[in-house]
């Protein structure tokens, strides 16, 4: 169909279109009278923070996906007290991440929408959106702590049960070689033998310093250098059961005061920090009872220090012991025996080395376990709904724009609708010809028109 | 298919299909006269000059007035034509479409024929050739001759070509009213021995393939379109 034709069409049923568009913005301000409905939107902004290395983080899922949960809606259908279900909710409740096209902010913002008729009714559900939200965003990141003790407990058990297997061994093989402070022995046996040598190749004996009537026997020293190091395995498991605690301690201390700081919405981590820090400290007073009895009980502070200081008696008392004699013959016994026993200390210190570095290791193992479950328990960063802050309270969004849309959208398809029926028009209807069409059809020019007579 | 959805005037042509109510019974002022004027009076003048123009070299200055369909209003065209040439020196309208209920003289005879113009026309048919003076009637107009068909004549092509030599010799032009183009061939055989042809259009909806047609057709018959006619009374 040509143009012109379609215009003449058009021209002769100039209300059509018209009758349309007219239609269209009378359904569209209907539609809009009888469905409109505000939405008020609040904007939260979720904190996050770099983890330390190492450090536990566990995982979370983002804010937007708390409204999946029926749970939101029917925590603000509770607080509307108005016998709004949360199926009806559900629908009017959204969250949403907020895009930035500028990327001027790295932390995550969400959008709570609430929906309504009533303009003050919308702020309110998204009021009450976002607080339950946030603390429904609380729950949901949060982990039960007993669930991961017993998660670790089995590990911590098999790694105390290997620390326990590995000081028996060590201790049996210290008992049955006489290997006790065997590094101590062995540096002091060194000096000892050095010394006897020295008096050997000098041959005189200086007997100032030979008797020594008021310090006590050779036998006696080396019966106390005995007690001593046999108390050693022990000592050392009470003091490391000391150290264990006391560093737990020192950790749940700086955690508690750093929940305290945190203020609203940690309330519950500082509780579980609290109780958590009371056991122990408990734990740290028991260990160090036990080690303060052993102390009384065996009459030794610092066993590492009486072990050397004996050692160091028992050299002095051998080499004494050995000039005071005079006799050559003598010292070189002295000093034979003692490089015997050198020989013997420094034999055993490969087997020594394997049996403590497997009694660190097994130490080591069961430390870091307790520590993984102190930070996962007392909690490392901020709780998760201490990381939700509202950033702005909800207001009714301005929906001009949506209702321009429908109105252009309506005006659009009345428009084309409104021309296709005029198209149809003009392609089944008949119309006069015109003079253009008259002369066209037969090359001549129309040589008059003939008008209404109606003179 | 076209769809043709019919309006007021269209209805009311439609009508016009009844004697009472057809364009020959229109009225008396529809045949413009030498006092006429006014735009009606004035196309039909106008066409007459161009008509006379184009027949100025023509052996035979005979002319058909035809269209495509009934109702077009050639009989009105082709009266006024005729009463037009009159005023210019003579025309003979011949009435050839033997079907119509109503002659095109009617007009003429319905226009009021004064007893006077009746002897005038009387005195007047002396000066005609032989054979004219036996089959023409005087009209109400000075110089203007009505002649009509035989019904139904098997020779009624070849007996317009005589009364149009014949005026042609006199100095006349013969208007021919013929019958619709698509009713009828007989339109075409009075357009080929008349040789020259004034097609009417009416301005209604209608089928333009149409009028190629009978465009086509007058052309492989030697007929000339020598006037284009839009009719809008």
């Amino acid at each position: 169909m040509e143009l012109d034709a379609f215009i003449r069409s058009l021209v002769r049923r100039w209300y059509i279109p018209v009758l349309f568009v007219g239609l269209a913005v009378l359904g569209v301000w209907t539609y809009h009278s009888y469905t409109e409905v505000k939405t008020a939107t609040a904007t939260v902004v979720v904190l996050t923070s770099s983890p330390a290395p190492g450090e536990f983080v566990p995982a979370q899922f983002g804010f937007d996906a708390i409204d999946e949960s029926s749970l939101l809606a029917e925590r603000v259908a509770a607080r509307l007290h108005d016998g709004t279900t949360a199926a009806e909710l559900e629908s009017r409740i959204s969250v949403s991440l907020r895009i930035d096209p500028s990327q001027r902010s790295t932390t995550p913002m969400y959008i709570v929408s609430g929906k309504d008729a009533d303009a003050d009714r919308a702020i309110l559900i998204a009021d009450l959106a976002t607080e339950e939200g946030k603390q429904l965003y609380g729950e949901l990141n949060s982990f039960d702590r007993e669930d991961v003790r017993r998660a670790f407990q089995e590990e911590i058990d098999r790694a105390g049960a290997n620390v326990t297997a590995a000081r028996g061994d060590l201790v049996t093989f210290l008992a049955e070689n006489d290997a006790y402070a065997l590094p101590s022995r062995t540096s002091q046996q060194l000096t000892l033998v050095s010394q006897l040598e020295l008096s050997s190749l000098n041959g005189i004996a200086d007997p100032a310093s030979g008797s020594l009537d008021d310090e006590p026997s050779l036998a006696e020293a080396r019966a106390e250098l005995d007690r001593l190091a046999a108390l050693e395995p022990e000592y050392n498991r009470l003091q490391f059961e000391v150290d264990l605690a006391e560093t737990a301690v020192a950790r749940l201390e700086l955690r508690a005061s750093e929940l305290k700081l945190a203020g609203p919405g940690s309330e519950e981590d500082l509780v579980e920090a609290t109780t958590q820090l009371g056991i122990e400290r408990e734990r740290l007073v028991d260990a160090q009872d036990a080690l303060g009895q052993f102390q009384s009980v065996n009459a030794v502070t610092n066993l590492t220090g009486a072990v050397q200081t004996q050692l160091g008696l028992v050299n002095q008392l051998v080499v004494s012991q050995a000039a005071a004699n005079d006799n050559a013959s003598t010292l070189q016994n002295a000093l034979v025996t003692e490089e015997a026993e050198l020989g013997r200390l420094l034999s055993l210190e490969p087997e020594y080395s394997r049996l403590t570095l497997t009694l660190g290791n097994a130490e080591d193992v069961q430390v870091s376990l307790e520590r993984q479950v102190l930070s996962i328990v007392a909690g490392q960063t901020l709780p998760a709904e201490a990381q939700v802050k509202i950033f702005d309270s909800a207001e009714i969004q301005s929906n001009a724009f949506s209702k321009m849309l429908m109105y252009a959208l309506g005006f659009t398809l009345a428009i084309l609708l409104s021309l296709s029926i005029v198209y149809l028009y003009a392609q089944f209807e008949r119309l006069p010809p015109t003079i253009e069409e008259l002369e066209e059809t037969f090359g001549l020019t129309v040589t008059t028109q003939v008008p209404n007579n109606t003179a | 298919m076209a769809i043709v959805i019919p309006g007021v005037s269209q209805l009311y042509r439609r009508l016009s299909v009844l004697p009472m109510l057809g364009s020959r019974v229109k009225g008396p002022d529809l045949i413009m006269d030498p006092e006429s004027s006014g735009p009606f009076a004035e196309s039909f003048r106008l066409l007459a000059l161009n008509s006379n123009a184009a027949l100025a070299e023509a052996t035979n200055k005979g002319v058909v007035v035809m269209s495509a369909f009934p109702e077009d209003g050639r009989s009105l065209i082709a009266a006024n034509l005729a009463s037009a040439l009159a005023e210019r020196g003579g025309a003979i309208l011949h009435d050839g479409d033997s079907r119509a209920t109503t002659p095109v003289g009617t007009m003429f005879s319905r226009d009021g024929v004064s007893s006077a113009a009746r002897n005038e026309g009387s005195n007047a048919r002396g000066s005609l050739p032989e054979y004219l003076r036996e089959i023409v009637q005087p009209a109400n107009r000075s110089q203007l001759w009505l002649t009509s068909a035989r019904s139904s004549h098997p020779r009624e092509a070849e007996r317009l070509g005589e009364i149009v030599r014949t005026a042609s010799g006199a100095g006349m032009i013969t208007v021919v009213d013929s019958p619709p183009a698509t009713i009828s061939s007989e339109a075409f055989s009075l357009a080929q021995e008349a040789g020259q042809v004034i097609y009417v259009v009416r301005r209604v909806a209608q089928d333009m393939d149409v009028h190629r047609q009978v465009r086509e057709q007058l052309r492989r018959l030697n007929a000339d379109i020598i006037g284009l006619v839009m009719n809008e009374a």
